[in-house]
């Protein structure tokens, strides 16, 4: 088990520059997440710890040892690939030993670590298959067994969980989470979905286009994202996002530009006249009774059933708003209702093009 | 049974088989028949087979041939796959490389005989010449006339001839390699070594059966080097079968005796195919 430790990472193609000066710094036995979209760098991130990636600058530390030139496989490190690339030709049991007879172990020893590993994933069944005789979530395990076999300083995952059904990819992230506890290593995980993200990290790491916008807790990305693009990007319905200003008149109320109405704390005072953005999670909107206090209005242009909620998408404040409301509902489209925000969850953010969170 | 009766799938492939069958069906009956009977076409049961079994060359001969086949083979696969790999890696000028390779297979098969057969050449040729301005050789060899040299010559020649084919083929298959599986096995911890023995090859192993198919059928047929440069002489050193079948057909037009040594061929051929499928194309199902 080790720290990793990235310090002004820059990696470029040519004139195009994929990672800025990233630093970051992935503790002993932790569980880090590194999402954001497509071509946001994370996966560019991953392949340079993992040594697949020359890097155009900085420094890379696994360990407390600099491994800026040092090959992939003196950097006593595990990959899962998206593909899981497992050997085509070789048996489960040689794709999971191929590593150690490579490295000069002796076959007692490979034989007992694969054996360990086996029963760990409940692969001993399938250890004198081929790789195109397993399911996607049997290649998966595998894939996760050739890392565990080596017993590794850091395990790296690149989108492991992607081809896979919604059911499986549920079902394999917990266990992935589970292995993370019981064997406590050093793990750097890549996706590019959110929940993925919110549900296995210690740490997530948000990135777009080659920066890391945030690094934090998932409650605390959730809670108190940085700025707009990390509070659009994590949370499922996305947070709603209301251009318009705090009122000038004194009355703690934020105008819309629509000229809507949604009241707020007292303590904007400082937000005043400037142009904000108003933030709200559509678990902290709320559908209610025309006269309530604060309450402004909206029409109902889709409603979507999961079961357990439902999300109402409205138009108002001259936009589109989602809320989730736990109850289910009989609203019909383009029915009036009347919204109401919980004043304790809002977040404010610049109107700038990068939106950074206002304090408040 | 009117023609309207007959399934019009029939009728599609009617004209294939009738050519099918006048140039391979009717052919092959043909030489059978041939093979059975003597210069006036009276039967004459095992007689040719017999003349053409008992004669002292036969075996000779047959020896040639599985020497060049496999000679030919094994060197074509080796330089080939060897050619496809390093064709493979990025280096600066790779396409020009990849294009001034494919020369040897463009250019016409007499023609690349015929130039070899200059440069073999004991006393004018360039090979010699060089071997001996460098001092590797004090006299020069007579590398078409010796009896040991004159195969391993050929098998050269032939192979400098179809490398390029397998290097095309095995670039090919080493293109829709997925780079992952090359990363994976760098991060286990494999040599360039392992990443060809243990990636490359097994994922080459489909395209390399097949060619190995095509290289040696055309081997088993390949007149044109041989029959050019050394006519299979000297004293039947080079004779190989599908030469020895031409030479008693239109050299002493002993048509019943080729036709012999054509049905025996035939049979030689289709025994080496058999196996063959039955080792490889089985092993490749599962």
């Amino acid at each position: 088990m080790a720290q990793v430790a990235l310090n002004k990472l820059v990696k470029r193609y040519g004139a195009y520059q994929a990672l800025h000066e990233v630093d970051m710094t992935v503790e002993n036995g932790e569980f880090v997440v590194l999402v954001g979209p497509s071509g946001c760098g994370k996966s560019t991130l991953l392949r340079t710890i993992a040594g697949l990636e020359e890097i155009s600058g900085g420094t890379i530390s696994i360990g407390g040892r600099v491994v800026n030139t040092i090959r992939p496989k003196e950097r006593d490190i595990a990959m899962v690939f998206q593909s899981y690339a497992l050997y085509p030709h070789k048996t489960v049991r040689k794709n999971m030993s191929f590593a150690l007879k490579l490295a000069g172990v002796a076959q007692p020893e490979i034989d007992k670590a694969v054996e360990r590993a086996a029963a760990i994933l409940g692969l001993e069944p399938l250890l004198d298959r081929k790789p195109k005789q397993l399911s996607g979530g049997q290649r998966q395990r595998v894939a996760m067994g050739r890392a565990i076999v080596r017993n590794p300083q850091v395990f790296l995952f690149d989108e492991p969980l992607s081809n896979l059904d919604a059911k499986l990819r549920v079902q394999m992230r917990a266990e992935i989470r589970e292995l993370h506890q019981r064997l406590g290593a050093t793990t750097v995980y890549v996706t590019h979905d959110q929940i993925e993200a919110m549900t296995m990290a210690d740490k997530i790491v948000v990135m777009r286009d080659g920066h890391i916008e945030q690094i934090g807790h998932p409650l605390e990305l959730y809670d108190r994202p940085a700025n707009r693009f990390v509070a659009g990007f994590i949370g499922s319905p996305a947070m709603n996002f209301i251009e318009g200003q705090v009122d000038a008149s004194g009355t703690d109320r934020f105008i819309a530009s629509d000229g809507t109405a949604i009241p707020v704390s007292a303590r904007l005072g400082i937000l005043k006249r400037s142009p904000a953005v108003l933030a709200i999670r559509p678990e902290d909107l709320s559908i209610v009774e025309e006269n309530t206090p604060g309450a402004f209005p909206g029409m109902v242009s889709v409603v979507e059933t999961t079961g357990p909620e439902t999300i109402v998408i409205a138009n108002s404040c001259g936009t589109r708003l989602s809320v989730v409301i736990k109850e289910r509902s009989r609203l019909k489209l383009g029915e009036k209702v009347w919204l109401s925000a919980d004043v304790s969850k809002l977040h404010f953010f610049e109107a700038s093009k990068d939106g950074r969170r206002l304090a408040a | 049974m009117t023609l309207r009766n007959i399934s019009p799938g029939v009728w599609f492939i009617l004209p294939t088989m009738l050519l099918l069958a006048a140039l391979i069906v009717y052919p092959m009956l043909s030489t059978a028949e041939l093979s059975v009977t003597d210069a006036n076409g009276a039967f004459s049961g095992m007689r040719n087979f017999n003349v053409a079994i008992s004669a002292p060359s036969t075996r000779l001969i047959l020896f040639n041939t599985a020497y060049y086949v496999i000679g030919s083979v094994v060197f074509q696969l080796l330089l080939g796959i060897l050619a496809g790999i390093l064709l493979n890696q990025h280096f600066a000028g790779r396409s020009l490389v990849r294009s001034l390779m494919l020369i040897p297979w463009v250019v016409p098969g007499i023609v690349a005989a015929m130039t070899w057969a200059w440069m073999f050449h004991t006393d004018y040729g360039i090979i010699n010449y060089m071997l001996m301005q460098v001092g590797i050789i004090s006299e020069p060899i007579g590398w078409l006339t010796n009896p040991n040299t004159v195969m391993p010559a050929l098998i050269a020649v032939n192979a400098w001839k179809m490398f390029p084919f397998v290097a095309v083929m095995v670039l090919a298959g080493l293109q829709s390699v997925p780079e992952e599986l090359y990363e994976a096995v760098r991060v286990d911890g494999a040599s360039f070594w392992h990443e060809i023995w243990h990636i490359m090859l097994p994922q080459l192993r489909p395209v390399l059966v097949s060619i190995t198919l095509l290289l040696t059928i055309w081997a088993l047929d390949g007149i044109t080097i041989i029959y050019s440069i050394t006519g299979g002489g000297p004293a039947n050193r080079s004779m190989i079968f599908p030469i020895q079948i031409y030479v008693q057909a239109f050299e002493y037009f002993e048509f019943n005796r080729a036709a012999a040594l054509s049905v025996l061929y035939f049979l030689f051929i289709s025994v080496i195919i058999v196996l063959y499928m039955r080792v490889f194309a089985a092993q490749e199902k599962d």
